[in-house]
């Protein structure tokens, strides 16, 4: 063993008598009262069950980051209104709501659905109408031209517009093609979108010109 | 609780007395503060040499040990474990006051303290005493730990390793350099001499 300097190594014997002179010195005992305190302290804390739920600190740090990340994207994704469009994926685009409910009622400024989540845009010219979409939103032509007259019926245009341009993408045949374009146009010029409206009756003129209806229809428009 | 009652939990470890309390059984913590209590007054007490500010650190460390009961581990020592948080308690409290156990030394008065005597008796009094007490301020504050901790609050060296985060070899080594020391304090004084 190392010896500090200057310290001589005690015999056995001033070992043991140093030991007794410590051990024979009296021991101090607290005051009663502060004992009391203590026990009171001790009897009172097993009445408080919160103490016994114990909550790892890694959990807490992990939850912590969680939650922040959450609402870090959260605050991300609201920030931009179409946000919800353009980050699902082409399978996913179907099932997303009609209306994005952040998206202001103003016609002027209105996007549909479609074109926001990139099946067609507004400017896309009607020759391109006929090449199919790459994945169309679920329901066949038939149930969206019909939900769409309904819609139509009950003066919603600019949802029954939506939904006639997703009929129209599902490919319709014969004679619902017509009715599509058809109403689709009566639509669009109830939105005063006339442009486009004249497209679709244009297009409508070339399958069919003797549709019921269209020349009285074309007649009124600019 | 009846004294025969209170005699008989006494008779029990540490650990089990521990755990009885930790599932509702108040008698058994007071079991510990009574059979534990001088031992851990008397550290803190060697430690910072104030009566008042030994007594605070005395019931900050008792408050912590109901506090985190549920963290006490029963494969490990409850006596090491009482004194790791006494130890902790005692730095946290001296480093608050921003001062070393050194500077408290000179404050140390140690005035209408109730005393209780062990088995030795009063073979210590008055002069003796003041000496035993001067010896010990003599020592460095890590081999005085270790000293009063062996002694006093008779702790194994494996116990004041635990408390003090150190290998039972270093404790042994500091108790060894410790006792060095002291012999030398006392051959100066005579106070060997004079014993033997």
């Amino acid at each position: 063993m190392i010896k500090e300097p200057n310290n001589q190594t005690n015999t056995p014997l001033e070992d043991e008598l140093i030991l007794k002179l410590y051990q024979g010195e009296a021991c101090t005992t607290p005051p009663e009262a502060l004992l009391k305190t203590i026990q009171a302290q001790a009897a009172h804390s097993l009445s408080k069950p919160g103490l016994k739920i114990f909550i790892p600190r890694a959990w807490v740090v992990g939850l912590s980051f969680i939650g922040l990340v959450g609402i870090a994207l959260g605050i991300f994704h609201w920030s931009k209104p179409n946000a919800e469009y353009e980050i699902v994926s082409p399978l996913e685009r179907g099932r997303k709501p009609l209306f994005n409910p952040f998206q202001p009622r103003n016609n002027d400024d209105f996007v549909s659905p479609a074109v926001s989540s990139g099946f067609l845009t507004d400017e896309e010219p009607l020759g391109n109408l006929s090449a199919p979409p790459p994945l169309p939103p679920p329901g066949d032509a038939e149930t969206l031209f019909l939900q769409a007259m309904q819609l139509q019926m009950d003066g919603n245009f600019q949802l029954a517009s939506n939904l006639y341009r997703m009929a129209w993408m599902k490919n319709p045949e014969g004679r619902r093609q017509q009715d599509v374009l058809f109403n689709w146009a009566l639509c669009l010029k109830q939105t005063n979108r006339t442009r486009q409206a004249i497209e679709r009756l244009k297009l409508l003129q070339k399958i069919n010109p003797d549709y019921p209806g269209l020349n009285e229809v074309m007649g009124n428009l600019p | 609780m009846g004294r025969s009652n209170i005699e008989g939990q006494t008779q029990l470890t540490d650990e089990i007395l521990f755990s009885r309390y930790k599932a509702g059984d108040n008698a058994s913590f007071n079991t510990l503060l009574a059979k534990h209590k001088n031992q851990v007054f008397t550290f803190i007490l060697k430690m910072v040499k104030s009566q008042a500010h030994a007594e605070d650190i005395f019931q900050e460390t008792f408050f912590k040990v109901v506090e985190r009961r549920e963290q006490f581990r029963s494969d490990v020592s409850f006596k090491a474990w009482l004194f790791t948080i006494a130890r902790t308690t005692t730095i946290d409290a001296l480093r608050k006051k921003k001062r070393t156990p050194e500077d408290l030394d000179d404050e140390g008065q140690i005035e209408g303290i109730s005393v209780e005597t062990n088995a030795h008796e009063n073979v210590v009094e008055g002069e003796l005493g003041s000496l035993l007490t001067e010896a010990l301020k003599k020592l460095p504050p890590e081999q005085r730990e270790t000293f009063v901790l062996r002694v006093k609050s008779e702790l194994t060296f494996e116990e004041i390793g635990e408390v003090m985060v150190c290998s039972t070899n270093t404790v042994k080594s500091r108790m060894r350099y410790a006792m060095d020391t002291l012999g030398d304090y006392f051959r100066k004084k005579g106070l060997l001499k004079e014993i033997t």
